[in-house]
């Protein structure tokens, strides 16, 4: 929906993979994966390891109860807050919002209750375990733990996902319903199914206005040129290369150039829901300028065939 | 560039109470209730719950129930509507949802898994299909795009009982930002024994009754259904002379950053999400009609909102009439706060206010004026819909009286 340029900016980035905690870690990673041949090196590490909640949060009590995926989106989190440089204890925490995207969300944490039930019957449950099965459980734990009331949402709109999110981030900052939003794309799978050819990963930015980072020299870790997210696109703005028609694509960077990147379109696609949140991350972690765009021709979902738009514009020289 | 005014040109509700939007409020005001002992559970347990009995529909029994309820509610709604051909096959769809059809996919997946490991063959549900219909958040906004043939962008909205009014409001948000001029928006969800099991556990299911703000109210109703809204651009629809039966006239979201499971104390968040409704409408507290309340029949919830109300409308809390169909139909988690929007809509066009079934002896600690037993006639011109969630999301939404 936002189509302004120029006034936002990215202070902040927070990101885990199979690859590590950390952008670098991506950048890393991606590199590796351009040298071998398919299918690549990520096939066998699908899966993010389970953060530390209390190593990352010692003084949360039980937090380790908490799911795979809400975990990772907390500890990006942090990640990205503290990269950003926020004041934590004189932020007015009504002004920040938290947006997510997710493509399977609480799948795994549905499937582990189901499981648990069916099996052992409703009693064996843990009551602390239920909530972990609802979609906005990352999300939430993520409002509660840093007690921001300005915004909370989680969108599901299959490899979008993290597009339709940060772009309606940036919409309720625009609209000033909020100054500061922690937005991003975050996907854990279910344990044990292997039909999906895709990997787990969580990559949440800071978002704010240029003035604002700017009166506080918070890092300028890139800019937000335009969202256009919820659409229908009226044509696609750019030539798609052959090997896009291919499903489970979702994620495209344009090269300063306009020379289409097909390796690391089809690297950030395989995160699915996260792919642009990844992208994100990825192009912080490149050092060079960068630009985002995101759409679907996803053969497995074909109502959000080429429907979404997405741009995001990076500077990665301040990473 | 200023808002486009958004107006409501069709709705659809699937309830356990009524398979139409029409019957579900002939049902409400007759004081229907829709709970009956549970049905269906996968594993050993009793209680109470809302399902809809008699739902079957033809030709969509490959999908989920809960995509099944929303292909459906979605058509309804778009029928409702009298949208030319073209334009209707183009609508963005918003889905809001609980638990989409993830329960159906967990099963699915264990019947497989112990189907493999017992060496029969899984014919019925191969793996990879279960992931594709079901695994994801977002299949039940693909099934309606899918099975409905639209062109339009489908996306899941899964933001737990407060869903239906987050899809509402975003739906608005296209229409005001003139991304589109049309768009269905709603909830649904199918009966959920994870619901089931889980408020069990947390100790927030009702025995037998809902009982929203009644003194002895000891919990919620699990229950199922969907509603959807067709929000049209105010233009859009005086042009193509569409019957226009409501305006949004604003809404609010917020969040508690307090606590997963449980509200805020105080109902912070929930005071936010109204002051913002009202602030976005211009409206004053004193010039709301009608309440109608998340209302669940938890001690904890009923006692925020309560709080909340009393916060925000001052002195007019105690004259506001207040109800929630919650006692009637259960909660249909992210159907809920749809389907009562729905209700508003209706009350709206009665000018009747739905009452609070069960409510015998109100919490004397609350200071609004809750509408028991039977509902009222009264002279409606603006209604609030509150919707509360887990995650602290809040949302609620102004409807006004189209005249």
């Amino acid at each position: 929906m936002w189509r302004d340029t120029g006034q936002l900016c990215v202070t902040g980035i927070g990101t885990i993979t199979p690859l590590g905690i950390g952008a670098a870690s991506l950048w890393d990673g991606y590199e590796r994966w351009c040298r071998v041949p398919r299918p690549s090196i990520l096939r066998e590490i699908q899966r993010v390891q389970k953060p530390s909640g209390a190593a990352h949060f010692p003084d949360k009590v039980g937090i380790d109860h908490l799911s795979k995926s809400s975990l990772c989106v907390c500890v990006s989190a942090q990640q990205a807050i503290q990269q950003s440089g926020l004041d934590l204890g004189r932020l007015n925490k009504t002004r920040v919002g938290v947006s997510i995207g997710s493509a399977f969300a609480s799948a795994n944490a549905v499937q582990e209750f189901s499981e648990k039930i069916l099996k052992e019957g409703p009693e064996s449950i843990e009551p602390v375990m239920f909530p972990n099965t609802v979609s906005n459980a990352a999300a939430g734990y993520l409002g509660a733990m840093y007690g921001f009331t300005g915004l909370n949402i989680t969108f599901s709109a299959g490899i979008n996902s993290s597009s339709i999110a940060i772009s309606y981030a940036c919409e309720a900052i625009v609209q000033n319903i909020i100054d500061i939003a922690i937005a991003g794309g975050v996907e854990e799978f279910v344990d044990g199914q292997d039909s999906v050819n895709g990997i787990e990963g969580c990559s949440l930015i800071v978002i704010e206005r240029v003035q604002d980072a700017t009166h506080r020299s918070a890092p300028q870790l890139g800019y937000l040129a335009s969202a256009i997210a919820g659409e229908v696109s009226k044509e696609r703005e750019v030539s798609w290369p052959a090997t896009m028609n291919r499903t489970n694509y979702g994620g495209l960077i344009d090269r300063s150039n306009r020379q289409i990147s097909e390796q690391v379109a089809e690297f950030i696609a395989q995160f699915h829901g996260a792919s642009t949140a990844i992208g994100c991350a990825l192009g912080i972690a490149s050092k060079q300028p960068f630009e985002i765009r995101s759409a679907s021709w996803d053969e497995v979902v074909p109502p959000l065939k080429g429907s979404l738009i997405f741009t995001v514009q990076l500077n990665g020289n301040d990473a | 560039m200023k808002r486009a005014r958004v107006v409501v040109t069709g709705f659809s509700a699937l309830t356990c109470i009524g398979l139409s939007a029409r019957k579900m409020w002939q049902a409400l005001i007759s004081g229907r209730c829709g709970a009956s002992p549970v049905e269906g559970l996968p594993f050993e347990s009793s209680g109470v719950a809302c399902q809809i009995k008699g739902f079957e529909p033809d030709g969509i029994e490959e999908f989920d129930r809960a995509s099944q309820l929303a292909i459906c509610g979605v058509r309804d709604a778009l029928e409702d509507a009298k949208l030319d051909r073209d334009t209707a096959l183009k609508v963005p769809v918003l889905v809001g949802t609980t638990m989409s059809g993830f329960f159906a996919g967990a099963l699915a997946r264990t019947s497989t898994t112990a189907a493999m490991l017992s060496g029969e063959s899984a014919v019925t549900m191969p793996t990879s299909d279960n992931s594709v219909r079901y695994g994801y958040c977002s299949s039940i906004s693909e099934a309606v795009i899918n099975h409905l043939g639209l062109s339009g962008v489908g996306i899941t909205v899964p933001t737990a009982c407060s869903a239906g009014n987050y899809a509402i409001a975003i739906g608005a948000q296209y229409i005001e930002r003139r991304s589109c001029e049309v768009v269905v928006c709603g909830g649904a969800d199918a009966f959920s024994p994870i619901a089931f099991a889980g408020f069990s556990r947390l100790k927030a299911m009702a025995a037998e009754i809902c009982r929203p703000f009644d003194q002895d109210r000891d919990g919620l109703l699990v229950s199922e259904g969907s509603a959807f809204l067709v929000l049209e651009n105010i233009s859009s629809a005086v042009k193509r002379g569409a019957h226009i039966y409501a305006e949004l006239a604003g809404y609010g979201m917020s969040c508690d950053g307090y606590h997963i499971t449980a509200p805020h104390p105080k109902g912070a968040g929930a005071q936010l999400a109204m002051e913002r409704t009202l602030k976005q409408a211009g409206v004053r507290p004193e010039e709301v009609d009608y309440i109608c309340a998340h209302g669940t029949g938890t001690f904890a919830n009923d006692r925020m909102e309560a709080e909340a109300i009393q916060t925000v409308f001052g002195g007019a809390a105690c004259t506001v009439p207040v109800s929630s169909i919650k006692s009637s139909l259960g909660h249909a988690m992210g159907a809920a706060s749809a389907i009562e929007a729905v209700v508003c809509i209706l009350a709206l066009q009665h000018q009747f206010v739905p009452p609070t079934l069960h409510c015998r002896y109100p919490d004397p600690e609350f200071a609004i004026r809750v509408v028991c037993g039977t509902g009222e006639p009264a002279e409606l011109t603006y209604v609030l819909s509150n919707a509360f969630a887990f995650g602290g999301n809040n949302a609620a939404i102004l409807l006004k009286r189209w005249s």
